[in-house]
């Protein structure tokens, strides 16, 4: 599904070039559950949003269901946001003055699904997620945990084939964690392709690969041993 | 602490580099409209009050007339010598007269004939001469200094003599010249002494009202004392029944003209139309100040919370605050005087009034500039300071409050509010100009092309001449043309009560005038030369006439016209005759006023010369036309204009409001879209998460540029909504003052709403646009 090959990132800032990725190679296929993990600072976000068509790749080739992204349009990475990958973040990314239900909405309006439609599958998600109770309510008025139960479903509504996810229980405490973690292990076990990045061992152990991240480069590619260090 | 407050105010401007542009440029324009619109209104407040005794210098009108007879003055000196000691009359004479020095001529328009009194009553310094003897007997004349250079340059002036009318005149003064805002100027004074060796006893005419009388009340005197003296002076030497006298104030003048005024008058509603539109673009650049410190508010919570922590009272911070719109204020005042500089020399040109920037007569103006900018910065600088200072320190420190919500819809209101006087004044200034294009282009029902008037001595010999040149169509010639003021004679018909004698607006013409200027007869004939009894009985008259008399068959209808008598003491009938035809209603006066009875019949007494020039004709027909006039009158100045240039000057007041609120309209405009600006600015940067948001879920470019212009278009929407009302209302109004004037039309409308909301958009698009386009892993990264 994707393959990576010799991606770097790097910002030139002066004379000086400093490099967030460099040389990453990385095969991923669809249905695995791959969970990035590395220290502050080692690019495991950018990597995301690399992944994610939100940030371009400096070097390098980048290739989604056999497609090169590299040179793909802006117009043609809209269409695939619309209809290949979901996203979830760390802080939610609500809008504050859409209600849960508009929030999750969102999506399909971009993607010009009817009316009809669309309240069906509002509420389907509504219903799956169990917060049909909370839709007429804001973002502010949630806990943090509801709030990102409510960007899972923002993400899923589109029937994704690639779910990303960056840190998504970093806010949340642990019974909450667990709670979004036990959707992410559902949702791969339906099909859905996730990565996620996380410090959290705990929660790395949800997926079935690990990547590890060291200062840009991929240190070592083993889903099951614990890295040594840190 | 004060130096706390300096430092971080300036810190937040030199921060916020586009907020403190918009609102010094804002500020600063808003100023310089004001401050410039204030020196003019202030200027045409002015007019005449340079005279010492202004507040007790009076002028005579009989009813609404402003004209007296010549005898008024003399009776009341004589008789109330106790109130009436300083009595002066003006007599201006009408049509250009020549000068001669040597072998200097000039034909001299501002020549006056007026009492020795004038240096008693009026404030006109003389440089030369002894102001109590100057006028004292018939023939001396007293001179303005700039006239006194250009007949004698740097020579002395006193005791040579200028030739006026066939007679030597010694110069035995010379006055500083009259100010440009005097409702009446002249440049040469003459006894009225001289005046009487012409007129004879037409000067002891109790109906001839052609003089204006001024007068100067003493210390303790009331107005209303003087004007029951001057009705029982008139009681008391005429069986006539004049209206009852009215004293004008002298200040009062150049604002309420009235009829046979003495010379243009200004327009007090444009006064404080135009005064209205400086004050309120200075409202539109206050509100932008409002929006956008509030707006920009946001990003000084923190700074509130924490001096609120430590221990900052309320009434601190909001002093804290208000300096600093002070200080913007201020900086705007010092914008608003560079640009004041810059184009008040143009707008001065423009407007005519010579306007200064006040600053060496008086400190007081000044200060009053800074009192304005004091006055602007805390009107505008309040309500940010007193809703900054409300934030409370534990919300905004927990960052918990929404940033972008709150103040929202009052800002809303705000820029809605600016559109809604955006859209007025284009409605107002496309209305203005509209109506002036109408004055101007309207069917008249004559022709005013190609048409020179010039004067009319020695005429028979001049059309004689002209007629023999291809380039000239036709000569004729009449006693006033179109575009003056036509006077008003006594009528009286076969059915009328033999007392009432009605006045009737009169055109004396030679006959060929109605075709020469391409007038209609409705029905009957014009005049004809070859008809003999056309110049002694013979009378045509407009629709409008035909009207006022409720003719059904005007043709043949008996009708006298009468004029003084022959020793000047009485009216009495000077024609009788029959109305041989009706013309169309052309409009002989402006366009304000509707069409007024008029009669027209053939006179020998001319006074003006009507040339048309044929399609072909060019500036070379206007030098042969010289040279003519030249061989057949020597000596004698040739003057002329166009019949359509001094038809158009008719509707100088409003052009010069329209162009003066068409650049206010800019100003206007400008300012309210500075505002837009930074709000947008403001609003698309509070937005960029939502917009970062919304493109991660697949929203494209235009879809985020609609999204965000969606919200002006509202704006400007409900703008118009509100403001079309009240534009048609008031411009109506406005239109009320003209007796032809245009349909206000949706076109208007459209072309203001369109204009308002394509300027909207385009101001708040790039905001969208860079917005839009900003990868949202940016926007994203900022939280």
């Amino acid at each position: 599904m994707i393959q990576l090959r010799n991606i770097d990132k790097y910002i030139d800032k002066r004379f000086q070039r400093t490099f967030i990725l460099k040389g990453i190679n990385l095969d991923i296929e669809e249905g695995e559950f791959v969970t990035i993990m590395g220290p502050s600072g080692a690019g495991k976000s950018t990597l995301l949003n690399i992944l994610g068509f939100l940030d371009d790749a400096s070097e390098g080739e980048y290739s989604f269901l056999g497609e090169p992204v590299h040179n793909l349009s802006e117009k043609k990475k809209s269409e695939y946001h619309k209809s290949h990958i979901g996203f979830v973040f760390q802080a939610y990314h609500l809008i504050d003055e859409l209600t849960v239900y508009e929030n999750i909405e969102m999506p399909l309006l971009y993607r010009k699904v009817k009316s009809k439609q669309r309240k069906a599958m509002v509420a389907d998600i509504l219903d799956r997620f169990n917060i049909v109770a909370k839709k007429n309510l804001f973002p502010p008025q949630l806990s943090g945990g509801q709030q990102q139960v409510v960007g899972v479903a923002r993400a899923i509504i589109g029937s994704p084939n690639l779910l990303l996810a960056d840190e998504p229980t970093g806010n949340l405490h642990s019974e909450q964690s667990e709670q979004i973690m036990d959707m992410f292990k559902k949702l791969n076990d339906e099909g859905v392709t996730i990565i996620q990045v996380t410090h959290s061992e705990k929660m790395a152990a949800y997926g079935n690969r690990i990547i590890n991240l060291k200062d840009g480069a991929l240190v070592k590619e083993d889903p099951y041993n614990q890295p040594a260090e840190n | 602490m004060i130096r706390n407050y300096i430092k971080i105010a300036f810190r937040h401007l030199a921060k916020n580099k586009s907020y403190t542009f918009i609102n010094t440029i804002g500020l600063g324009v808003g100023l310089a409209a004001c401050i410039i619109i204030g020196l003019w209104v202030n200027y045409e407040l002015s007019y005449d009050d340079y005279h010492a005794d202004s507040e007790r210098i009076y002028r005579v009108l009989n009813g609404d007339v402003a004209a007296t007879p010549p005898t008024l003055a003399p009776a009341l000196n004589n008789d109330y010598p106790e109130i009436a000691r300083n009595v002066v009359r003006f007599w201006p004479i009408k049509s250009p007269s020549d000068i001669t020095y040597e072998d200097k001529q000039f034909a001299e328009r501002n020549i006056t004939f007026t009492d020795p009194d004038i240096f008693n009553v009026f404030t006109h310094p003389l440089i030369l001469g002894n102001k109590e003897t100057a006028l004292s007997s018939p023939n001396r004349m007293v001179i303005s200094e700039s006239m006194a250079q250009k007949y004698f340059g740097a020579g002395n002036p006193m005791g040579k003599t200028l030739t006026m009318w066939g007679r030597d005149l010694e110069v035995t003064g010379v006055f500083k010249d009259v100010p440009l805002n005097s409702h009446h100027r002249y440049e040469f004074l003459v006894p009225i002494e001289l005046l009487e060796t012409y007129m004879g006893n037409m000067m002891e005419n109790w109906n001839w009202a052609g003089f204006y009388t001024y007068i100067l009340l003493p210390e303790n005197v009331s107005p209303s004392q003087v004007e029951t003296a001057i009705a029982s002076t008139f009681n008391k030497y005429t069986e006539e029944n004049f209206p009852s006298p009215v004293l004008q104030p002298l200040n009062d003048i150049y604002f309420e003209s009235a009829e046979k005024d003495i010379a243009a008058t200004g327009n007090f509603n444009y006064v404080l139309i135009l005064a209205t539109i400086a004050i309120v673009v200075l409202i539109v650049a206050c509100i932008n100040f409002m929006n956008l410190s509030t707006a920009y508010s946001t990003m000084r919570k923190k700074e509130v919370g924490m001096r609120k922590t430590l221990g900052a009272q309320r009434s601190q911070l909001i002093g804290q605050f208000l300096g600093e719109a002070i200080m913007l204020s201020l900086m705007g005042l010092s914008l608003a005087l560079i640009l004041v500089e810059i184009s008040l020399p143009f707008f001065s040109n423009f407007t005519g009034n010579p306007l200064s920037m006040p600053y060496q007569q008086s400190w007081i103006a000044v200060t009053g500039f800074v009192a304005l900018a004091l006055l602007v910065g805390t009107l505008s600088g309040s309500y940010p300071a007193f809703f900054l200072s409300n934030f409370k320190p534990v919300s905004v420190l927990k960052n918990t409050t929404r940033s972008s919500s709150s103040g929202g819809t009052l800002r809303k209101g705000l820029v809605v509010f600016q559109f809604v006087i955006s859209i007025f004044l284009i409605v107002a200034a496309l209305t203005v100009y509209s109506q002036i294009n109408f004055m101007q282009d309207k069917d008249l029902g004559f022709s005013d092309e190609k048409i020179i008037i010039t004067g009319a001595e020695n005429y028979q010999a001049m059309k004689a001449e002209l007629e023999k040149m291809p380039e000239i169509e036709q000569v004729s010639a009449a006693y006033n043309v179109p575009g003056q003021r036509l006077p008003l004679y006594p009528v009286q018909t076969a059915e009328m009560a033999p007392d009432s004698l009605p006045t009737m607006r009169t055109l004396q013409v030679n006959p060929g005038l109605l075709e020469t200027l391409g007038m209609e007869m409705v029905t009957g004939r014009s005049f004809d030369e070859d008809i003999s009894t056309d110049a002694s009985r013979a009378f045509v008259i407009n629709q409008a006439a035909v009207n006022y008399f409720g003719w059904k068959n005007p043709v043949g209808k008996e009708l006298s016209w009468y004029d003084f008598s022959e020793d000047g003491s009485s009216f009495e009938v000077a024609k009788q005759g029959e109305v041989i035809g009706v013309v169309n209603d052309f409009n002989y006066a402006s366009l304000h006023n509707p069409v007024e009875p008029l009669v027209i019949h053939v006179s020998d007494d001319i006074n003006m010369s009507v040339i048309k020039m044929s399609a072909g004709s060019s500036e070379r027909t206007l030098s042969q036309i010289r040279e003519t006039w030249n061989s057949v009158t020597p000596g004698s100045h040739f003057w002329y204009y166009f019949l359509s240039d001094d038809l158009d000057s008719q509707y100088g007041a409003e052009q010069k409001l329209g162009q003066v609120f068409g650049g206010l309209t800019l100003l206007a405009l400008f300012i309210a879209c500075l505002g837009l600006f930074g709000l947008t600015a403001y609003s698309t940067r509070q937005r960029t998460k939502e917009i970062g948001i919304r493109k991660v879920m697949g929203a494209d470019v235009s879809q985020i540029i609609v999204m965000l212009n969606m919200e002006v278009l509202k704006m400007v929407a409900l703008s118009l909504v509100v403001a079309i009302p009240i534009a048609w209302y008031v411009m109506n109004q406005w239109l009320a003052d003209f007796a032809y004037r245009i349909q206000i039309g949706p076109r208007i409308f459209i072309i203001a709403g369109m204009s308002a909301l394509a300027i909207a958009l385009l101001t708040v698009s790039w905001q969208s646009i860079k917005a839009s386009v900003t990868p949202p892993v940016e926007s994203l990264r900022s939280e």
